[in-house]
C-alpha cells in the first residue's frame, strides 16, 4: 500500500517535471543522486568522472522526460542513462582502470579513516577480479539493485547474457568472498 | 543442485550486503543540484524542442511512416504535373504577363471577364508611352486535325466571327513546316504545288530540282498567309504520300513587344533631338546633335527592319516541301559471302576452282593463309546469275557452313533479263577455313580458368560455412 503511494507520488513528480517544474526535478535529483553517483563512481574508478557523468547524466533525463511513460519505474531508465553515458565516457577516455584509492580517501564520509581503507582495499579488490563486462553487471544488479530485465536493459545485452556473466562473476567472488571472513 | 543454487543465493546475498556498506560511503557531492540547476537553465528551451523531435520520431514509426511518406510523395507528384501541365497546355499561362486577352463568348456562355490590354513602358525620356495594340488575328491552341500534332495558332472561323466583339492584342506566333512528299511525277506535282499557293494567296520562296530520270527530287519552299497554313498543309498531304511531316510554331510576342517598345523609344529620342537641332546656335552644336541623329535614326531603322521581319514571319507561314519519285528497282545481281570450315582446305579449294570454271565463272582473287598451324583461303568470285544459286549449294557443300549471308537478285524494272552475253557479275565471295575438333588451345583455356574459378569460390564457400558454423558453435 505504502510502495503504491510512493509510485504515484513519482508519477506525480514526473508529470510536474514533464510540465517543466524545475523544483520537482530537484526532488528527483535529490532521490537518486547517490545512487547514480555510487554506480557511476564504481564503474569510472573516478570521482570527478562519476560526478560529471551524474550531471550528465540528470542533464539529459531532463532533455528526455517529455518522452518519459508514466507508470514505468524510473529508477531503471535513470540508470540505463547513466550507464550509456559512462560507456561513451569509457570509448573518449579508453586508459580509465578502476583503482578506487584516489580519491575516496580525500573527503571520507565513513566512519574513520582505517576503517574506510579497509573497505577500500575490499572493494578495490573485489572489483579487479572481474571483467569489465562482468562488473557492470555486477553493480547493476547488486549494488544499484536493478532487475535482471533492468539489468539486460541498461547494458544493451540480452538476459541470457548477464544471467551467465552473473553466474561467472559470482563463482569468481565466492571463493574470493569466502576466504575473506570480513564480507 | 539444490545445495548449489543455495550457495549461489548466499553469495548474492553476501555481495549485495557487501556493496550496500559501500554505498553508505559512496555519496553525491551537495552541490550537484546547484551544478546541474545551472545548467538546466541553458538548456531548458532545448528541452522541448528535442522532446517534440523525439515525439514526432516515435510516432512516425512503421504504417504511419509509409503512409506519411506515400501521401508526401502524391502531393509533390500532384504539384510537379500540375505545374508542368499549366506551363505546358494551358494557353493562358503561354500568354506574356504583360499581355492581357479579353476573352469572348463562346456557344452562348456567360460572359468571360474582359481585360483590357495595355502595355505600360518606361521610356528613357520620362514619358511613359502606352504601346499601341497590335491587331492580329486571335490564336487558338489546338490539335491539328488530319495528324494529331498538337501546335500553334489556328485561325477558325469561329473565332472570326467574334473579332467584333475581341478587342485582343494576339500572340505572335511564326508557324513553319515540312513535308516530305512521294508523288508519281515531280514535276507535275510542283505545278500542282505552285497553283495552290496562288489560290491560297500565298508565293513560292524557292525551289529546286535535281536527281536522275526517273528518280527525281524537288525542294519547294512556300509562304501561305498564317489562316491558310492548315489548309494549305491539308492540300500537300492530298499530292501524294506523306513520308515525313514536321510542324513548328514560335511565340515571338515578347520579342515583338520589345522591338516595338525599343523603336517607340528611339523615334521620341529622335523627336527630341530634332528640336533641339531646331535650337542649336553653334555650328559645333548642331554637327554634335547631328551625329547623334544620324545614329538614332539608324537604330530606329534597323528595328523598324526586325519588326517587319517579324511580322513578315507572322503574317506568312513557311512550309518546305520535299517532293520524292518512288525508288525504282535498277536491276541489280545476287552476291553471297560464305565461311565454310573443311577439313582439308587445299582440295575443297581446288575442286571449288574446278567447279567455277566450269560454269565458265571468274576467280578474282584466291589467297592461302596459315595462321596458328590452321589453313585457310580467301576466294573473290563472279558467276552468272543462272548459275549463281546451284553455285552457292555446291560450295556449302564442301564442308561446315559457318557464315553464310545471300543477297538476292533485284530484277530491272524495264524486265530486262541478264543472258549470255553479259559478263558474269553475280559475285561471290568465300572463306575456305580448316576445321578442328573440340580441344583447340581456346576451348582448352577458356574451360581451365572456368573450372579454376569454380572451384576456388566453391572453397571460399566451404571455409566461410565451416567458419560461421564454428563461430555459432563457440558463441552457444
Amino acid at each position: 500500500m505504502i510502495e503504491q503511494k510512493t509510485i504515484m507520488t513519482e508519477d506525480g513528480i514526473i508529470r510536474r517535471c514533464q510540465a517543466g517544474d524545475r523544483e520537482a526535478f530537484r526532488s528527483l535529483v535529490e532521490q537518486y543522486q547517490n545512487m547514480l553517483y555510487g554506480t557511476a563512481y564504481l564503474m569510472t574508478g573516478s570521482r570527478m568522472a562519476a560526478e560529471d557523468q551524474v550531471q550528465e547524466a540528470f542533464l539529459s533525463a531532463w532533455k528526455g522526460i517529455g518522452s518519459f511513460r508514466i507508470g514505468h519505474p524510473l529508477k531503471p531508465w535513470l540508470v540505463r542513462i547513466l550507464v550509456n553515458k559512462v560507456l561513451s565516457y569509457h570509448r573518449t577516455n579508453p586508459k580509465t582502470i578502476i583503482s578506487i584509492d584516489t580519491d575516496l580517501v580525500a573527503d571520507p564520509v565513513g566512519d574513520d579513516l582505517a576503517e574506510e581503507i579497509e573497505r577500500r582495499d575490499q572493494l578495490q579488490r573485489v572489483m579487479q577480479s572481474l571483467s569489465e563486462e562482468q562488473r557492470q553487471v555486477v553493480l547493476l544488479r547488486y549494488f544499484t539493485g536493478l532487475s535482471l530485465a533492468e539489468t539486460s536493459a541498461a547494458l544493451g545485452r540480452q538476459q541470457g547474457t548477464i544471467k551467465s556473466q552473473a553466474h561467472r562473476a559470482l563463482e569468481q567472488l565466492k571463493n574470493l568472498i569466502e576466504d575473506d571472513n570480513k564480507l | 543442485m539444490t545445495d548449489d543454487k543455495n550457495n549461489f543465493t548466499n553469495i548474492e546475498r553476501k555481495v549485495q550486503s557487501f556493496f550496500q556498506k559501500q554505498a553508505t560511503s559512496l555519496k553525491a557531492s551537495k552541490d550537484l543540484w546547484p551544478k546541474i540547476e545551472a545548467r538546466l537553465d541553458e538548456k531548458v528551451t532545448d528541452a522541448g524542442a528535442k522532446s517534440t523531435k523525439r515525439g514526432l520520431r516515435q510516432w512516425l514509426v512503421g504504417p504511419r511512416l509509409i503512409v506519411a511518406s506515400t501521401s508526401i510523395s502524391a502531393v509533390l507528384i500532384l504539384i510537379v504535373v500540375g505545374s508542368m501541365w499549366l506551363t505546358t497546355n494551358h494557353p493562358a499561362n503561354i500568354t506574356p504577363s504583360n499581355i492581357l486577352v479579353r476573352s469572348g463568348i463562346e456557344h452562348g456562355a456567360a460572359p468571360q471577364p474582359t481585360i483590357v490590354a495595355t502595355t505600360t513602358v518606361a521610356m528613357p525620356t520620362s514619358t511613359a508611352i502606352v504601346a499601341e495594340p497590335v491587331t492580329t488575328t486571335p490564336t487558338v491552341w489546338g490539335l491539328n486535325p488530319s495528324g494529331g500534332t498538337v501546335f500553334g495558332p489556328i485561325n477558325s472561323n469561329s473565332t472570326d466571327s467574334n473579332s467584333d466583339v475581341l478587342d485582343t492584342i494576339g500572340k505572335q506566333v511564326i508557324s513553319q513546316a515540312s513535308v516530305s512528299l512521294e508523288v508519281n511525277t515531280v514535276s507535275t506535282a510542283l505545278s500542282q504545288v505552285e497553283t495552290m499557293v496562288q489560290n491560297l494567296g500565298g508565293s513560292v520562296d524557292s525551289m529546286s530540282s535535281n536527281g536522275e530520270q526517273n528518280q527525281e527530287q524537288a525542294t519547294v519552299t512556300i509562304r501561305v498567309p498564317q489562316d491558310q497554313f492548315l489548309t494549305a498543309l491539308d492540300k500537300l498531304q492530298s499530292l501524294g504520300t506523306v513520308q515525313n511531316q514536321n510542324i513548328t510554331s514560335q511565340d515571338v510576342t515578347q520579342q515583338y513587344i520589345d522591338l516595338q517598345a525599343q523603336l517607340n523609344s528611339a523615334q521620341l529620342e529622335e523627336q527630341s533631338l530634332q528640336a533641339i537641332l531646331a535650337k542649336a546656335t553653334t555650328v559645333s552644336d548642331e554637327i554634335a546633335i547631328q551625329e547623334q541623329l544620324t545614329q538614332v535614326i539608324a537604330q530606329a531603322e534597323n528595328l523598324q527592319g526586325q519588326i517587319n521581319y517579324i511580322q513578315n514571319q507572322v503574317d506568312m507561314a513557311t512550309i518546305t516541301v520535299t517532293l520524292n519519285e518512288p525508288t525504282q528497282n535498277v536491276g541489280q545481281p545476287p552476291s553471297a559471302s560464305l565461311s565454310v570450315a573443311v577439313s582439308n582446305v587445299d582440295s575443297s579449294l581446288a575442286s571449288v576452282k574446278q567447279l567455277i570454271s566450269g560454269v565458265g565463272g571468274i576467280i578474282d582473287s584466291s589467297s592461302i593463309s596459315l595462321n596458328n598451324g590452321k589453313e585457310s583461303a580467301y576466294l573473290s568470285l563472279q558467276v552468272y546469275r543462272a548459275n549463281f544459286d546451284q553455285i552457292v549449294l555446291a560450295i556449302g557443300k564442301e564442308g561446315k557452313i559457318q557464315q553464310k549471308t545471300v543477297q538476292e537478285a533485284v530484277t530491272a524494272q524495264n524486265g530486262q533479263a541478264q543472258q549470255g552475253n553479259s559478263p558474269p557479275d553475280a559475285s561471290i565471295s568465300l572463306s575456305l577455313i580448316e576445321s578442328s575438333g573440340f580441344w583447340t588451345t581456346t576451348n582448352i583455356l577458356v574451360i581451365s580458368i572456368t573450372g579454376g574459378v569454380v572451384i576456388i569460390a566453391l572453397l571460399v564457400f566451404l571455409v566461410l560455412v565451416g567458419k560461421a558454423g564454428l563461430l555459432r558453435r563457440r558463441i552457444s
